[in-house]
């Protein structure tokens, strides 16, 4: 797999920002994703890797045309995805769930929901749709029985197939996978994850894989984005990412895998207490309430924005763009 | 053998579910015991049983579902033939559980703060105040921001982790003996779920707790486990220690879900990673040898044949297979 150099996926500067409640004398905003850029190649693996309620979904629904930024633009082959014809968006970039149970109409056979994008965007007659979805049965490795039933009958591994089965309809180059195998078993895990590596080795699809599952996203991701209350706090390729972490929250993030080690016990992270809240973000340095390395300056200057190809937006980090300036 | 020390003793229990192709039988004769403080994991594939096996300990089964069993002891005490109003004064207050679901024990209706008052005060002689400072006292060690601000918001305001982090408050509020825990990190992220992790080891502690887990992730279940209860389409096919059960584990299963793990260094970056090839069997009717053969590369005629036995070795670690207790040479390439 070769990836060429110009991006076919680019986030610029995106923020989001949700309004909570408002009252007569002021309005609360809750930045979910602030001033985020990324760009993804032909053949990537993006892994997008953060804490509960940082913004993954937030920034993956972005990413699909699904919410309207409220900063910054998102542009697909170079052109903003706002002027792209929704079924060349569809047909190229495409959606798969996290939740595998919810994600499908129970009323609809599996054969119907598998050609359902071909019908919303006029793709094909009748009968070629069909053909179209017994194909895609093949391709996603679910038996040809299957195509009449409705999802009640299927497990939860074939179910996931079945929504990537969907997701595949339109030939998409890009899959942004939310949390594909969180509702899934370990052994159906992996089945799921060898269909996405053969996918993306047969096609030549590119992913952004969000996944709180950082030994997967090991496995399968060729560079990764760690993000913290709404910023990409470090980018860097995956091995350098699992090898050499400079931002004190991925390190904590590494050692808070837990791998089967009986009597290891759970390791203490040295995160403290305070918990993160998007919509109080604290000043300077977003991390410094839990950071176990913070020095004075992190509580009131934030560190200088990352850009390129690797970056951690850490006052510390030998390098980085803020210990430079 | 039951102790003093015994809060949960549990042997043949059944969940039967009438369906309209037949009778669906989830979980077919278990046997399990839990002493106070220890932590018994429940592992298996989706499907196999975790839950209602925990929601049939809370008798809070689906409607037409049926449970039997041939003991079924909480602190000693007989919980098959309690009647509905003194089960009720157990659950939620001595016994507890976090559901896999969090909207399915959290009303959309009311504020954090209305239910977490109201579990309380059900079962409690508290003020409202004191019920208040009960839940914040919880939410500042399952560390949850923004503490007062939340009490009055709504289920569908929170994310996902938030209102996994609520159901647990929920579920802690009375100080429960036994802690029945479905999936309660799940759907959080690692640090969060270390964290949350630990809270739970240490109210452990503190209490007494005893707990059942139940969690897909291998990783946690070796870390948090006393004991592991691996299940398969109904049944436990293998039972032992955590160090039993990892470091040796006998039945192919076990042994399955162990390889299928992703683990840099043992898999290659990008490679196929092995997996279980297969589906689980179908629950409905009656199944006959070995439930897992139709998955199993060491299947032989004779595990289709009749049920299996049971083979306890003499440490304590048991399991459900034709097939030798592997040496301890299997395991440790297994294990690592
Ligand atoms: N429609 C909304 N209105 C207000 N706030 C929202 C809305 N959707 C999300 N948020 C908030 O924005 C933040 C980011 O949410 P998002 O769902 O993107 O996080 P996430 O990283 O996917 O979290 P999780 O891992 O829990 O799924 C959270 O604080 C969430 O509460
Ligand atoms: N209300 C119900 N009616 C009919 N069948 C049910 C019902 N609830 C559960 N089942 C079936 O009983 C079996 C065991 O379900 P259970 O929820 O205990 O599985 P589980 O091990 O918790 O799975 P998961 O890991 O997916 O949560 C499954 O086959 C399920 O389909
Ligand atoms: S800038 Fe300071 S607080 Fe932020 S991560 Fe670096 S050391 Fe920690
Ligand atoms: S009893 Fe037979 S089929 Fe079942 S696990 Fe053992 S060897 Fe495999
Ligand atoms: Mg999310
Ligand atoms: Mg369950």
């Amino acid at each position: 797999m070769t990836q060429s150099d110009a991006p076919i996926f680019e986030v610029n500067a995106v923020s989001q920002e949700y309004q909570l409640g408002s009252s007569l004398f002021r309005r609360r905003y809750l930045r979910a994703v602030d001033d985020v850029s990324l760009q993804l190649r032909r053949g990537e693996v993006l892994g997008l890797v953060g804490e509960s309620g940082c913004g993954k979904t937030t920034l993956a629904k972005i990413m699909m045309g699904l919410i309207q930024p409220t900063a910054g633009e998102v542009r697909l082959n170079g052109k903003r995805l706002a002027d792209v014809p929704r079924l060349e968006v569809a047909s190229r970039i495409q959606y798969v769930f996290q939740d595998p149970y919810s994600a499908l109409n129970p009323r609809h056979s599996v054969g119907r929901i598998i050609e359902q994008p071909l019908r919303i965007h006029g793709v094909g007659a009748a009968a070629d749709r069909a053909q179209k979805a017994r194909k895609l049965l093949d391709v996603v490795g679910l038996p040809q029985r299957l195509i009449d039933s409705p999802p009640s009958q299927l497990s939860g591994g074939q179910r996931q197939r079945v929504v990537i089965a969907r997701a595949l309809a339109l030939r998409p180059d890009i899959l942004v996978c939310d949390e594909p195998t969180s509702a899934l078993d370990v052994s159906v895990q992996s089945q799921i994850l060898n269909l996405l590596l053969d996918l993306r080795s047969e096609f030549g699809l590119s992913y952004i894989f969000v996944s709180h599952n950082l030994a997967v996203v090991e496995h399968m991701a060729t560079s990764v984005a760690v993000m913290y209350l709404g910023r990409i706090v470090e980018h860097a390729a995956t091995a350098d990412i699992f090898g050499n972490p400079q931002h004190p929250y991925t390190r904590a993030l590494l050692h808070s895998v837990l791998a089967p080690d009986p009597g290891a016990g759970i390791p203490d992270l040295g995160l403290g207490r305070t918990v993160p809240n998007p919509a109080q973000l604290p000043t300077g340095c977003r991390f410094h309430p839990r950071c176990p390395v913070a020095v004075p300056v992190c509580s009131t200057k934030e560190p200088a924005r990352g850009r390129g190809e690797r970056w951690a937006e850490c006052h510390l980090v030998e390098g980085s763009a803020s210990a430079a300036a | 053998m039951s102790t003093a020390d015994t809060l949960l003793d549990v042997r043949g229990l059944r969940v039967d579910i009438p369906t309209p192709n037949g009778m669906l039988h989830a979980v077919r004769g278990i046997d399990f015991d839990l002493k106070r403080g220890e932590t018994l994991c429940l592992v298996g594939e989706s499907g196999c049983g975790k839950s209602l096996t925990a929601m049939a300990l809370m008798g809070l089964l689906p409607r037409k579902a049926l449970r039997t069993a041939d003991r079924l002891e909480f602190q000693g005490n007989d919980i098959l033939s309690l009647p509905e109003k003194a089960f009720n004064r157990l659950r939620g207050n001595r016994m507890a559980m976090i559901f896999q679901e969090p909207m399915t024990s959290l009303n959309p209706a009311l504020t954090i703060g209305q239910q977490l008052v109201d579990v309380h005060r059900q079962h409690r002689n508290v003020s409202t105040k004191e019920a208040r400072e009960r839940a914040l006292f919880l939410f500042e060690k399952i560390g949850v921001s923004a503490p007062v601000e939340r009490l009055k918001q709504y289920p569908h305001e929170l994310s996902g982790g938030l209102r996994q982090r609520m159901m647990i408050a929920m579920a802690l509020m009375c100080g429960p003996q036994l802690l029945l825990a479905d999936e309660p990190t799940t759907a959080l992220d690692v640090t969060i779920q270390a964290e949350l992790l630990r809270v739970l080891r240490n109210l452990q502690e503190e209490f007494g707790m005893g707990m059942i887990l139940i969690t897909h992730d291998l990783g946690v279940v070796s870390r948090m486990a006393d004991k592991v209860a691996v299940m398969y389409a109904g049944e436990i096919v293998e039972r032992g220690d955590v160090y039993q059960v990892f470091n040796r584990p006998s039945h192919p299963y076990t042994r399955g879900l162990l390889e299928c793990l992703p683990i840099p260094g043992r898999h290659k970056h990008m490679a196929h990673l092995p997996s279980i090839p297969g589906v689980v069997p179908s629950l409905i009717g009656d199944l006959t040898g070995c439930a897992f053969r139709e998955r199993c590369q060491y299947a032989e005629d004779r595990c289709g044949e009749a049920d299996i036995d049971w083979r306890q070795l003499p440490d304590g670690q048991g399991y459900q297979c034709i097939l030798p207790a592997s040496s301890d040479g299997v395991a440790s390439e297994v294990s690592r």
